[in-house]
């Protein structure tokens, strides 16, 4: 399988804060792979470096074989790359049609309105709900919306960060398996997440990081069997 | 009592209202979308008054062509503006909103001494469209009338452009969550440099129509500016369609006001509104949440 997304020795920050000091990954087309680390590791970051939302500081950032610095968020969207961002961030004052229409905006009017029922098929809910605004949403109903208006853009590769924070754990595992039907659907995904086991049973490879830098990386079910990864983050 | 009854008095109110609207659209929509606050807003209103007295005086040109120039100067100077000085301000995006003040400010003071040393400080006017409409017990300037139209009809192409078009939704997104806007793939820098081009225009083409219905001079713009400013805090921060509605309410509040007093009123009455609405309603007449970035 061909390397669909890499981030070769990756530098970045904030002002005078340096979040990741040298972050190397790559994503297989078609996979799950899992980006795994603690609260303040950077997994934040690296998704913004990805999305085109900070210009790293240092490093390269390949997307489908060609450098991507430069090349602002939003036209990585319309090249195949969508971030559903932490927190959601649905348009609150938006109803959830106008969201999910919104994420289609740099495909062509036709194309979006059959993705738009596509769309409705994979989460019954919002098609109930259509014109409600999403400001009244529940968390778990508003993750929804940001997963479905992310693929409206029908994207070659999701960034999904930290798309189970705060849910419920039945809503959680919705999530989860929604994420498998996706890249069964032919979309390669990147997660990072807190849910470390449920991560590793989901995804196909794993990379780890700690204080920007990398730490551990390999086949998901080999670092699920890891003394070290067992210990760190989940607990046994 | 009955006076405050009369039709004169709800057109003369519609017409200060929908001008006050058109203002503050634009520079709501500057604040919206870039969190620039844009103090020199006022000085766009003179600019394109000048345009129209200069086009007026010179070759008897009034409106539409006089609105348009109007329209086409300001944003010119509003994009130039832009690409000189907001642009960077934007792309380093640092203490944004304290900048961009000490920014328009400066903008503001150096338009009105340009336009002083050009024009001289002395109020101008000139007479075009003067004559009277009557209908019913109402009689109404042309040019009044012409004011309240204009602007009402900006007002609402710009409400139904924001509802309806691509741009809008994409100008709405801006508005609400400018980093998720950017992640669906909406080009933000193009629809703010839109948003700004816009909101300048517009405030030009009110000063056009203004024109027409009161003298100006190099300084008419800072009354504007505070004007908008209330309108926009009454409509909310962000809430395009809260500012048609506090134009159009801060219109009713000053005629209404200066009917019961007297003209003499009418700064007291602003201001007094503008520091009454900052105390009791710090959220906007709409306001239920703070905004967001």
């Amino acid at each position: 399988m061909t390397v669909l997304l890499s981030m070769e020795l990756v530098a970045a920050g904030y002002g005078d804060a340096e979040v990741l000091r040298e972050v190397s990954l790559s994503v297989r087309e078609g996979s799950i792979t899992a980006l795994l680390g603690a609260n303040g590791a950077g997994k934040t970051t690296v998704m913004r470096v990805l999305a085109g939302m900070l210009p790293p500081r240092n490093g390269i950032v390949r997307f489908a074989g060609n450098d991507v610095a430069g090349v602002a968020a939003w036209d990585r969207v319309a090249a195949g790359l969508a971030l559903v961002p932490e927190g959601r961030q649905v348009f609150a004052d938006f109803t959830i049609e106008e969201n999910l229409r919104i994420g289609g905006c740099r495909r062509p009017a036709a194309k979006r309105t059959a993705r738009l029922d596509e769309i409705y098929a994979l989460f019954p809910r919002l098609l109930e709900r259509r014109r409600q605004l999403a400001g009244s949403l529940s968390g778990g109903e508003q993750q929804m919306l940001a997963l479905g208006r992310g693929l409206m853009s029908e994207p070659r590769l999701l960034l999904l960060d930290e798309p189970t924070l705060g849910l419920a754990p039945a809503m959680a595992a919705a999530v989860f398996d929604l994420i498998r039907r996706i890249r069964e659907a032919g979309t390669t995904i990147l997660i990072a997440e807190q849910d470390v086991r449920t991560t590793l049973q989901t995804a196909d490879h794993a990379f780890v990081i700690e204080n920007g830098r990398n730490v551990l990386a390999g086949p998901a079910a080999a670092l699920l069997d890891d003394a070290a990864v067992r210990e760190s983050y989940l607990g046994m | 009592m009955s006076s405050l009854l009369s039709g004169q008095l709800l057109v003369a109110a519609l017409a200060t209202g929908g001008l006050y609207a058109l203002v503050a659209v634009g520079l709501n929509l500057v604040y919206g979308t870039m969190r620039l606050l844009n103090v020199a807003h006022g000085e766009f209103v003179m600019v394109g008054a000048y345009v129209a007295f200069l086009l007026f005086s010179t070759w008897q040109i009034g409106p539409p062509w006089s609105l348009l120039a109007a329209f086409a100067v300001a944003t010119a100077l509003g994009l130039a503006a832009y690409r000189g000085l907001f642009h960077r301000l934007l792309e380093r995006n640092q203490r944004v909103e304290a900048n961009s003040l000490l920014l328009f400010f400066a903008v503001s003071v150096i338009l009105q001494n340009v336009v002083a040393l050009t024009f001289s400080a002395n109020e101008r006017a000139y007479r075009h469209l003067d004559g009277i409409v009557t209908f019913g017990d109402v009689s109404v300037t042309e040019s009044r009338l012409l004011a309240l139209v204009v602007s009402l009809a900006v007002c609402l192409a710009v409400a139904l452009a924001l509802r309806y078009a691509a741009v809008g939704q994409a100008i709405r997104a801006v508005l609400q969550n400018r980093d998720a806007a950017a992640l669906v793939g909406v080009n933000v820098v193009q629809v703010q440099r839109l948003c700004f081009a816009f909101g300048v225009g517009a405030a030009g083409m009110a000063g056009a129509l203004i024109s027409l219905t009161q003298g100006i001079s190099p300084f008419m713009g800072f009354p504007f500016t505070i004007a908008a400013f209330v309108v926009v805090i009454l409509g909310g921060l962000g809430n395009l369609t809260g500012s048609l509605v506090g134009g159009l309410l801060l219109g009713f509040l000053e005629t209404y006001g200066i009917a019961l007093t007297a003209a003499s009123y009418r700064s007291i009455l602003l201001y007094g509104v503008f520091v009454g609405v900052l105390i009791l309603l710090p959220r906007g007449l709409f306001g239920r949440r703070a905004a967001r970035r």
